[in-house]
């Protein structure tokens, strides 16, 4: 690689995401600086980091800003969420003279603003789902109330009737406001058993634009993505030409900076929209990785630096098929609630194409002031059926307790046919209430001697505090029969 | 595996005590442990939270729930108009005062909880007799937020 005046980056962000940061970071000898609010005084990418500064949120540019300046940092990660698509971070990174990993501020903003993008893209020729401010025709029920200026499923609702569109803008407006300090809402068409395709694209300073092909997103709980792979099986290579030449377009006709994605839905009829681009490294772009060899991050910080791309568009392939589980810390038996605690064990499985992004650790604590992302089990193999067999491998190893996750319902749902056949939509999880059903009807004996060695724990342990084996273990109390 | 004074339920039936269960440890790790049972190999993580005991074998989880002789019945018994948080979260919004008469599953408070709205509604018609917290108060999981009679 060439010389790199990028020397020292400040993440802005947590969890897993400031860590694949960092990492790719660490192997261009670049110096990593975390910052942490209050609560991730102890976290795992505070630690992991060469230095750490306080600040009072992740979303206060300024202070985030003056804290890189401080440190001597020459550029800010934004990562996903949070400042990533906030145009004041580009801003305050040019008052205070450093360089933003990511695309020009007035980008941000255009592309930001979902209605703007939109006709935007109209303009370039791009087809777009339909839209409106407020008070759509009656015919066009249902329609999602959306974030203007935001996305993620935050600040979404479907609304099926007129006489509820009111009150869901108002629960989306106070959603949108808290997750991206932005209360502006929009309706748009629903489209009907659609599915979610988006195309990664990467553009440099010097006008080359290219698209690094597409990844399936359609596997949603509450409008939010879980499972995602590369490539889609919905994506045949005629239908994967003609999303990657719309996906450059739209990239070219922002003069799009940075690595981004143009989020597709494509209907029945395998006709495709424009839903909305992103204009920041997405939580699933390790699909794409693992697809094409490319680091993602590596080409964003050489675009920012002023670098041309590292590879034309006719030297990328996608090599196989890669699967991403979100592991989030919810109970997808309950409707998906939030679960909080501490990580008492963690065991991360390994192996053959298994590739682990994960923000936390043994003794973590999964609060409530933050998204229920944990990590990203990410899995490759030579063909569909291969990575998906690696995956419910790596699933099974994974040990989390101390916290409830979706480990085993994400095992469940690759493991059906439904996602096995890859003819699903967004409704999949919808469509089949049994994949929320725990499939073990018996009780191993195995499971009886560890209830059965937990018992015989010291009594003198409080009810409320939580144990684990190590303790009956080391009590001495225990007999081997 | 002798028994104890401890019994465990699971999906609401007790287990059975006293059989013997021959195994032999394999493995023995700061948080869990191998043990085979006839020539069967079997990796065992436990946790225990109260009076849940959850137990990882083999790429499941079993949770196990301990039944303690001596109940306490305000622990256990929810009078039904009691509402409770379903999640630890902070509260957005109070939709209703006390006094005010509630239909059955009205809306009564917004719960947010890892930046989602929850929206609490009423378990049944009646009265609201109390009204525990206020917005901007972090509940946990259980809390009691409401009354209704």
């Amino acid at each position: 690689m060439g010389s790199v005046v990028i020397r020292k980056v400040l993440v802005a962000n947590r969890g897993e995401i400031a860590i694949r940061i960092f990492h790719t970071l660490r192997s261009m000898g670049i110096q990593t600086v975390a910052v942490y609010t209050d609560p991730d005084a102890n976290a795992l990418h505070v630690r992991f980091a060469d230095e750490s500064r306080p600040v009072s949120s992740y979303l206060d540019a300024d202070e985030i800003a003056r804290a890189a300046a401080a440190i001597g940092a020459d550029a800010i990660h934004p990562g996903y969420g949070f400042l990533s698509e906030a145009p004041a971070l580009p801003a305050a990174c040019e008052a205070a003279g450093i360089v933003f990993i990511g695309p020009a501020a007035e980008t941000i903003r255009a592309m930001g603003d979902k209605v703007e993008a939109k006709a935007r893209m109209q303009r370039a020729g791009i087809p777009v789902v339909p839209m409106w401010p407020s008070d759509p025709p009656a015919e066009e029920y249902p329609v999602l109330v959306k974030a203007t200026g935001g996305g993620g499923g935050k600040g979404m609702r479907l609304v099926e009737r007129p006489a509820d569109l009111k009150p869901a803008m108002e629960a989306a407006s106070r959603e949108a406001a808290a997750a991206f300090g932005d209360g502006r809402v929009f309706i748009e068409k629903y489209v009907n058993n659609p599915r979610h395709i988006e195309v990664q694209v990467l553009g440099d300073a010097h006008g080359n634009v290219i698209h690094v092909f597409e990844r399936e997103c359609s596997i949603q709980r509450r409008h939010q993505k879980i499972i995602e792979e590369s490539p889609s099986p919905a994506v045949g290579p005629e239908l994967r030409a003609a999303l990657g030449a719309a996906a450059v377009k739209a990239a070219a006709a922002v003069s799009y900076r940075g690595a981004g994605t143009i989020e597709f839905i494509l209907n029945r009829d395998r006709r495709f929209y424009f839903l909305e681009m992103n204009t920041r490294l997405q939580v699933e772009h390790p699909v794409t990785e693992m697809t094409t060899g490319l680091d993602l991050v590596w080409e964003q910080i050489r675009i920012a630096d002023g670098q041309p791309l590292s590879v034309p568009q006719s030297d990328l392939h996608q090599i196989g098929h890669a699967l991403e589980c979100r592991i989030y810390a919810e109970v997808p038996e309950e409707n998906f609630r939030p679960a909080t605690g501490t990580i008492a064990v963690y065991r991360p499985p390994s192996g053959p194409g298994i590739r682990l992004d994960s923000g936390v650790e043994q003794g973590s604590v999964v609060g409530i002031h933050f998204d229920p992302i944990l990590a990203k089990l990410i899995a490759w193999g030579p063909s569909r059926q291969a990575a998906i067999a690696r995956m419910q491998r790596a699933l099974k190893e994974f040990v989390i307790l101390g916290v409830r996750t979706n480990i085993e319902f994400l095992e469940r749902v690759i493991s059906s046919d439904a996602f096995g056949d890859g003819a699903f939509d967004t409704q999949l999880l919808e469509r089949h209430p049994e994949l929320f059903q725990e499939q073990h009807t018996e009780l191993p004996p195995a499971v009886l001697v560890a209830a059965s060695l937990a018992s015989v724990a010291p009594a003198a342990k409080q009810e409320t505090a939580a144990s684990s084996f190590k303790d009956v273990w080391n009590s001495g109390s225990w007999r081997n029969a | 595996v002798s028994g104890s004074d401890v019994h465990w339920q699971w999906n609401g039936a007790a287990i059975t005590e006293g059989q013997a269960i021959p195994f032999r440890i394999l493995e023995r790790m700061p948080d869990g442990i191998r043990i085979a049972i006839e020539g069967r190999n079997h990796e065992l993580y436990t946790w225990r939270d109260g009076r849940v005991l959850t137990v990882w074998c083999d790429g499941k989880i079993y949770r196990l729930e301990r039944v303690e002789k001596r109940r306490s019945a305000t622990h256990d018994v929810h009078a039904v108009g009691e509402i409770r948080a379903p999640m630890a979260g902070k509260v957005l919004q109070v939709e209703v005062a006390v006094g005010t008469e509630v239909a059955e599953q009205q809306p009564v408070l917004v719960l947010e909880s890892m930046k989602m709205e929850t929206s609490i509604n009423a378990p049944r018609a009646g009265r609201v007799a109390q009204i525990l917290v206020q917005p901007g108060n972090v509940v946990d999981m259980g809390q009691l937020l409401m009354v209704i009679e």
